[in-house]
């Protein structure tokens, strides 16, 4: 029966996302990703899209790090909208007030796109919709990531509410999963995961309740978004000439835990004849790229300052057994090597 | 019309209204949708399974298929294509009107083998064993239809060759069966059967077109992963029981077998179902087609609180001009006399079903978005069975009594500042137990004394 939550305050009142290391890993990761566009067009030519927050750390590390001068940030909490400008942190991003749904299909499609839509929410058939929106207008040459929230649902989960990003215009029209408490339709996130989808046919075929448990949930979402990307491009192809046609290269597809398992996928949106450019862009060098099913997964090695300037001296490379810091896991080494470079030091982000 | 090249001696001033085999392999094949055309070789399967087993069931009994972007193939263990119905029907342009009613089969149009294929790719080979002979139809599509070229008068037939006969006796069941395969498929069909959101969707559909097939036991498996059903069914009591209806039309040549009726709350499963011969062409239908939005008698739109409403209508007959389906199968004749008498049946049986969901909505709305009514708690206690034989009207609780065996109830109601209850709820968040509402936030501090500070 139909139940609307209280408000819920947007995530950015109950996380610091400066306290987000594996996140600020993977914004550097594609950072590092996205310098290799060059091969289409200076960086600074390209447009940004993502949703800011109060926090704006994607803005100010692609501002600083790419020259990228045309941003624009979508924020659909109306009522702190003051707060949201007071923290704009240059004069270049323009602040969209609305639902992604709404305000994604205005933003002007003109020149080529980073658009990163870091949702904190799980995956619904509004992040379709703002898919769709993407890969129906982007023009050849552009970068759609996704971020949702994949961790495994648990009864009594959906009291949350909706996440910051908000539902779908339509959402009262749809019915609220049975009250709580019917003991005689089991808790199934296969069911959630349709229900939330609202097309049971987006849900492939052989995906079946035990594999969504631990990171089945994320595995499942990739899929999902790959194969929406995927159809959204095949009818857009209907009909174009072939060097005109558009084709899709998975860049991403992280896991990563801060709290909530999560997962980014995304990738470039480029025209048939663009290929050569493509291959000049050299994505496949990237240890971190991923364009299959395998994720790449973001740990953060529990490491204390000095061991970690430790190890960079020997990095990159193989840090002799001899070398490891004192009862340190040859493990956390490892995956340590696997994110040096791009490993944040809150203390100088936030000076 | 049986399309066939022009006779010899046309007179000068008639024009041969014969379609030329380029027609047949452009046009039509754009009269269907993929996954329509694929569904039509699942049904010639099917068929074969019907006339194999008859109304028993169907254990042992396979069709598999396999699809990839550069080809498409359907195997099956139904019992081949016997040469009567090769000749005659499987391989021929529409089905001659001369030839004998073929039973109550779904195959009823002789067009949508040939207008798979032709929809599919440019080449295909069919295969098939059946008690009495084996034989091989393989076409270059192209070449077919260049033949025409050369000589306008070439006859429509296929290549067919005979590869084994049996004179006496039969092949043995196990090995008779049919496999197609095609390749060089068209563009557009290949990029189709790259995108796993298709192959999910013909999967979806399969189901939900055979699943009267499915729950007799075929085995129907799309690249290697078995379809099933969620069965067939409705929620029934001593008290709540769905209506059922069951007449025969046209001097009982067609029979109607209508239930309406409650099933679990899924919106996405919501409505009227419609079966020709056991072959699903219409639902779940929420629209002005199946009564929804009726004006006499009144009918409301369809509204997720009616989530539980379930309808199936059957139409079965061994003629299949009588049946109300389009000749894609994608939906009902809405103009034929059939459908409009079962229409009319099935918008009255309907207006129970809405009505009663209706007043479990209103107890719901007077209980509060939390609450629960003895009414909505009977239904959710209820889980589907088989579809009754009996026939009646439908038949639901006025109001339900607390079940004997549970504890006896009382209301508590209170009031309190809503400050206090705000850190109340706060409170019992930081111990895991959430209270959304104010009502929640009631219940569960009662229980939060009950297991704490009372003893058993």
């Amino acid at each position: 029966m139909p139940r609307r939550p209280p408000p819920r305050p947007g995530s950015y009142e109950r996380i610091d996302y400066t306290l987000r290391p594996a996140k600020a890993v993977e914004r550097r990761m594609m950072c590092e990703a996205f310098q290799r566009l060059a091969a289409f067009a200076p960086l600074s030519a390209y447009r940004y899209v993502g949703l800011g927050s109060v926090y704006f750390h994607d803005f100010v590390l692609f501002h600083r790090s790419l020259g990228t001068e045309h941003m624009i940030s979508i924020e659909k909490d109306e009522h702190n909208e003051e707060r949201f400008r007071f923290n704009l942190p240059f004069g270049c991003i323009d602040l969209r007030m609305g639902l992604t749904t709404k305000v994604l299909g205005d933003i002007p499609w003109d020149r080529r796109l980073i658009v990163w839509l870091d949702y904190d929410g799980p995956l619904d058939r509004s992040v379709l919709t703002d898919v769709s929106t993407f890969c129906t207008q982007a023009v050849g040459g552009s970068v759609v990531i996704v971020t949702v929230n994949a961790d495994p649902e648990r009864r009594g989960d959906e009291q949350e509410g909706p996440g910051p990003r908000a539902p779908d215009d339509d959402e009262a029209a749809v019915p609220e999963p049975e009250a709580e408490g019917s003991q005689v339709e089991p808790f199934s996130r296969l069911a959630r995961l349709r229900a939330r989808l609202r097309d049971a046919e987006k849900v492939p075929g052989d995906v079946a309740e035990r594999d969504l448990g631990g990171w089945g949930t994320a595995r499942v979402c990739h899929r999902i978004l790959r194969n929406q990307i995927r159809e959204v491009i095949s009818h857009r192809n209907g009909g174009l000439a072939p060097p005109r046609r558009l084709c899709y290269m998975q860049l991403f597809n992280f896991h990563y835990a801060d709290g909530a398992r999560m997962l980014t996928t995304g990738g470039l949106v480029y025209e048939e004849h663009q290929r050569e450019t493509v291959q000049a862009c050299r994505f496949a060098s990237l240890p971190f790229v991923s364009d299959d099913d395998r994720p790449v997964l973001i740990r953060i090695p529990r490491l204390t300052h000095r061991e970690r300037r430790h190890l960079d001296q020997w990095l990159p490379g193989k840090v002799p057994a001899s070398k490891v810091p004192p009862c340190v896991d040859v493990d956390v080494v490892r995956q340590y090597a696997a994110i040096y470079k791009h490993f944040p030091n809150f203390a100088e982000v936030e000076l | 019309m049986t399309p066939r090249a022009a006779p010899h001696s046309t007179p000068p001033s008639t024009v041969s209204a014969a379609p030329t085999r380029g027609f047949f392999v452009d046009m039509l094949t754009k009269d269907i949708g993929l996954a329509p055309a694929i569904l039509d070789l699942v049904d010639n399967s099917v068929d074969g399974a019907s006339r194999l087993r008859g109304s028993a069931d169907f254990d042992g009994l396979y069709v598999h298929l396999a699809t990839s972007p550069t080809s498409f193939a359907i195997v099956d263990n139904c019992g081949g294509i016997p040469e009567e119905l090769a000749v005659d029907y499987a391989f021929r342009f529409g089905r001659p009107t001369s030839a004998p009613e073929p039973g109550r089969v779904i195959g009823q149009f002789g067009v949508g083998m040939k207008r798979a294929l032709f929809k599919l790719g440019r080449h295909f080979r069919v295969e098939s064993k059946s008690a009495k002979w084996a034989f091989v139809v393989d076409v270059d599509v192209e070449k077919w239809r260049r033949l025409e070229e050369h000589d306008p008068k070439a006859d429509w037939a296929f290549p067919l060759k005979v590869v084994a006969r049996k004179g006496r006796g039969a092949f043995p069941e196990a090995d008779r069966g049919t496999s197609i395969s095609v390749d060089r498929l068209h563009e557009g069909v290949a990029e189709e059967l790259a995108l796993e959101n298709f192959t999910t969707r013909l999967g979806r559909s399969i189901e939900v077109a055979h699943l009267l097939s499915i729950e007799r036991g075929l085995r129907i498996s799309l690249n290697g992963r078995r379809l099933k059903v969620g069965p067939f069914r409705l929620l029934r009591s001593d008290r709540l029981r769905p209506a059922h209806e069951d007449f025969r039309l046209h001097e009982g040549k067609l029979r109607v077998r209508i239930w309406a009726g409650l099933g679990p709350s899924e919106p996405e499963d919501c409505g009227w179902y419609v079966f020709c011969n056991g072959r699903l062409v219409l639902g779940p239908d929420r629209e002005l087609t199946t009564g929804w939005g009726n004006a006499i008698p009144k009918i409301p739109l369809y509204h997720p609180q009616f989530a539980r409403f379930r309808g199936y209508v059957h139409f079965d007959s061994a003629r299949g001009a009588l049946l109300p389906w389009n000749t894609t199968k994608t939906g009902v004749d809405q103009g034929s006399p059939q459908w409009r008498h079962t229409r009319q049946r099935m918008v009255g049986m309907m207006k129970d079903v809405t009505d009663f969901l209706n007043r479990l909505k209103r107890e719901q709305d007077r209980a509060g978005q939390e609450g629960r009514t003895l009414l909505g708690d009977y239904i959710r206690g209820l889980s589907p069975k088989d579809l009754p034989k009996t026939i009646g009207t439908f038949v639901a609780p006025k109001s339900v009594l607390p079940p004997k065996t549970a504890e006896d109830t009382v209301r508590i109601q209170y009031d309190k500042p809503v400050g206090q209850v705000q850190r109340v709820q706060k409170g019992l968040r930081a111990l895991g137990r959430k209270a959304g509402s104010y009502k929640a936030a009631g219940e569960r501090t009662f229980e939060y004394f009950l297991e704490m500070e009372c003893e058993e």
